[in-house]
């Protein structure tokens, strides 16, 4: 039986399709308004790609959205499934890890058997998460793909003193409208989440190994910016937009 | 001059800030509204609940107190200023704390930015439910107990419309100390002095022991709820109501409107809780109408077993030892009571307050520690708190919030996962 772990995230909706404990199939979609229609087309595609379309599969939900979607017989909080997808995509080796999503950041500690021992997040604004990214991409004009590669071009990247959406936003175009080039603002960009980012993590002891995950994973230069702060080296699985998903599948009873 | 311009000119638009007033009163009576329609439509609501919910689903003026119970009204601040004394004197203690949401904003502009959330909604009540009362003299005295910024600011924040005279009980801060407690004891007879003036008679020694005994029959009552808690029979919103009540009411109604109540819940044989995970709950005060955290603790899938809040289970101060029943004596015990035993955050000396969850017996599987923006006293002590619970292995969580409603998505995130944190990792 083919079990669907359905994320519903704030920017994003993300779906892994497991049997036997495998990941079979895996796809995102942004968040929109439908977001039950958006995760059963999602669902469907999946199916049908796999040359299974129409076979009954169990449904894993979890994520903000996750009241949201009708017919799910399983829900979970996104922190455990945090925990469980990534320690079993680590091989059981994952102890800290830093989930960066679309409106939030989360430190959680695994124990050795990979269950949650602590987490923290932060407050309930936006500032340094995925959404941050999208509205400076917007502003730069750029997307966010191409943001690791054109910060590496930059040993000096500039100094941007906010993580709020909202300053950053003035604070961006400041800088343009000084002539300040792209590169370094995308540079300075990351240096401010990562400092945020490594302020959420202070006081928690960060035990290796620390893996990052959720889109922004994917960005190289904030990677490198995180591990400059945090002072260690980070590691990033493959699929480390998948792992909630991954982990809320994994989670079901009958996975 | 065409007709419409005629017609503004005589009925001009009505003064925006009586438009703004009206809106907030709205708004307030649908958030009142709104938290009793959704305790009538909680599982384990039963119309015996409606004794104590028809005394808190609206806002009450002091003046409407007074009217109600016939004695005129003393208001409350915090809870270190002994009940059992305005009772003694024909007064009726009233405790002036709001947990509203929208009567927040009719005080707003006069505000400091970065103010605790109780004290904004408490201001905008009092705003509120003056400009009702015939008279804006809303209540006869008001006792501020000298616990945080917050509230020793409260007559200055309040402005000069606030008719009621303030009386500051100076609270020493070292609650241990003999020094301490003599000067407390000085401030109660200082308070005694006081209320006379106000009651217009002398406070007698059998007055004083009537309406601690009366006092104590509460006690008992509270005993019995919190026993039923224990037991995981009472859900925190259920003991939220029974301790607004018990604020809003005469302890006599209070006492009657309890015994239906009490018998359903003891006859009960159900337990509330299903595989509920048990918490313990400290930090700054949760009133009503505000359910937002309750509700989310409950949706986590947690279990209040007990808390420390001062607007709950530390309203009840315990039983009272009296081995001097002279005056004298009895002043001693309820100083003993409201002071020495109060685990108020303001206390310099408050290490106790962990080992009372330790050595309670409870053993919850967590601690949610609940910080209002801006309550400093309760988030300094939350440091103290997250390194006790480390120590005993026991989960911990600080919730930041105020009241408005924006971020319980974010919050109730937070308490599943809580709910799931692997508690034998913390040894």
């Amino acid at each position: 039986m083919i079990v669907a772990g359905i994320d519903l995230g704030s920017t994003a909706i993300k779906l892994a399709l497991v049997e036997d404990g495998v990941l079979l199939w895996h796809k995102a979609a942004p968040t929109a308004p439908g977001q039950e229609k958006i995760a059963n087309a999602l669902l469907a595609e999946g199916l049908s790609a796999l040359g299974r379309a129409g076979e009954g599969v169990k449904k894993a939900v979890t994520g903000y959205g996750k009241n949201l979607m009708g017919g799910a017989e399983f829900a979970i909080d996104e922190l455990s499934a945090n925990c469980l997808g990534l320690f079993r995509q680590s091989g059981g080796q994952a102890r800290s890890l830093i989930n960066i999503g679309g409106q939030d950041v989360k430190v959680i500690q695994l124990t050795a058997q990979g269950a949650m021992s602590d987490f923290r997040m932060n407050d309930k604004c936006a500032a340094g998460c995925g959404r941050f990214f999208e509205v400076a991409a917007r502003i730069l004009d750029t997307p966010v793909e191409d943001f690791g590669a054109l910060a590496a071009t930059v040993a000096e990247p500039a100094r941007i003193n906010s993580t709020c959406a909202v300053f950053a936003e003035s604070e961006i175009v400041s800088l343009m409208a000084e002539g300040v080039v792209k590169e370094k603002i995308i540079g300075g960009l990351h240096e401010s989440v990562a400092r945020r980012i490594a302020g959420l993590c202070a006081g928690r002891r960060l035990r290796d190994d620390v893996y990052l995950d959720g889109g922004s994973a994917r960005n190289s230069g904030l990677l490198r910016a995180l591990e400059d702060e945090l002072c260690r080296d980070l590691h990033v699985l493959p699929l480390p937009q998948f792992t909630v998903a991954l982990g809320a599948a994994l989670a079901h009873p009958e996975a | 001059m065409n007709s419409s311009a005629t017609e503004r000119t005589a009925t001009p638009p009505p003064d925006r800030k009586q438009r703004l007033r009206a809106k907030i009163t709205r708004e307030t009576a649908a958030e009142y509204a709104e938290a009793a329609r959704s305790l009538r439509a909680h599982p384990d609501y039963n119309a015996v609940w409606d004794n104590f919910l028809a005394i808190i689903e609206q806002p009450q003026s002091a003046r409407q107190i007074e009217r109600r119970t016939a004695r005129p009204v003393v208001e409350h601040l915090c809870n270190q200023a002994p009940l059992e004394i305005a009772h003694a004197l024909g007064l009726q203690p009233l405790r002036l704390a709001s947990g509203c949401c929208a009567a927040s904003r009719l005080a707003d502009a006069s505000l400091p930015a970065l103010m605790c959330p109780l004290m904004r909604s408490t201001l905008g009540m009092r705003a509120l439910l003056a400009a009702d009362d015939e008279s804006n003299a809303a209540a006869t005295l008001r006792i501020i107990p000298t616990t945080c910024d917050w509230t020793v600011k409260f007559p200055e924040l309040a402005g000069e419309s606030d008719k009621t005279r303030a009386h500051f009980l100076e609270l020493p801060h070292l609650r241990h100390s003999e020094r301490g407690q003599a000067r407390f004891q000085e401030e109660l007879f200082i308070l005694i002095e006081e209320l006379e003036k106000t009651a217009a008679r002398r406070l007698t020694r059998a007055a004083l022991r009537a309406s601690i005994d009366l006092y104590r029959q509460a006690w008992a009552v509270f005993a019995e709820f919190i026993a039923l808690r224990r037991d995981g029979r009472l859900a925190a919103v259920w003991f939220m109501v029974v301790c607004a009540a018990f604020m809003a009411d005469t302890v006599e109604h209070w006492l009657a409107a309890a015994a239906p109540i009490l018998a359903h819940l003891q006859k009960e044989s159900r337990r509330v809780v299903g595989n509920a995970v048990f918490v313990f709950l400290s930090g700054s005060p949760l009133l009503f109408p505000n359910l937002k955290i309750l509700r989310l603790i409950e949706e986590a899938g947690l279990y209040v077993l007990a808390d420390d809040l001062c607007a709950s289970e530390r309203l009840w101060p315990g039983g009272l030892t009296i081995s001097d029943p002279s005056f004298s004596g009895l002043i001693r015990a309820l100083a003993g009571r409201y002071h020495r035993a109060c685990q108020c955050p303001t206390f310099a000396d408050n290490q106790r307050r962990f080992n009372t969850i330790r050595a309670s017996g409870l053993r919850p599987r967590g601690i949610i520690h609940h910080v209002l923006k801006g309550c400093h006293p309760f988030d300094i002590e939350s440091l103290t708190m997250e390194r006790e619970a480390a120590k005993a292995g026991i989960p911990f969580i600080r919730i930041e919030t105020e009241y408005s409603p924006e971020d319980a998505r974010t919050l109730l995130t937070r308490l599943e996962a809580f709910a799931h944190i692997d508690q034998g990792a913390m040894k």
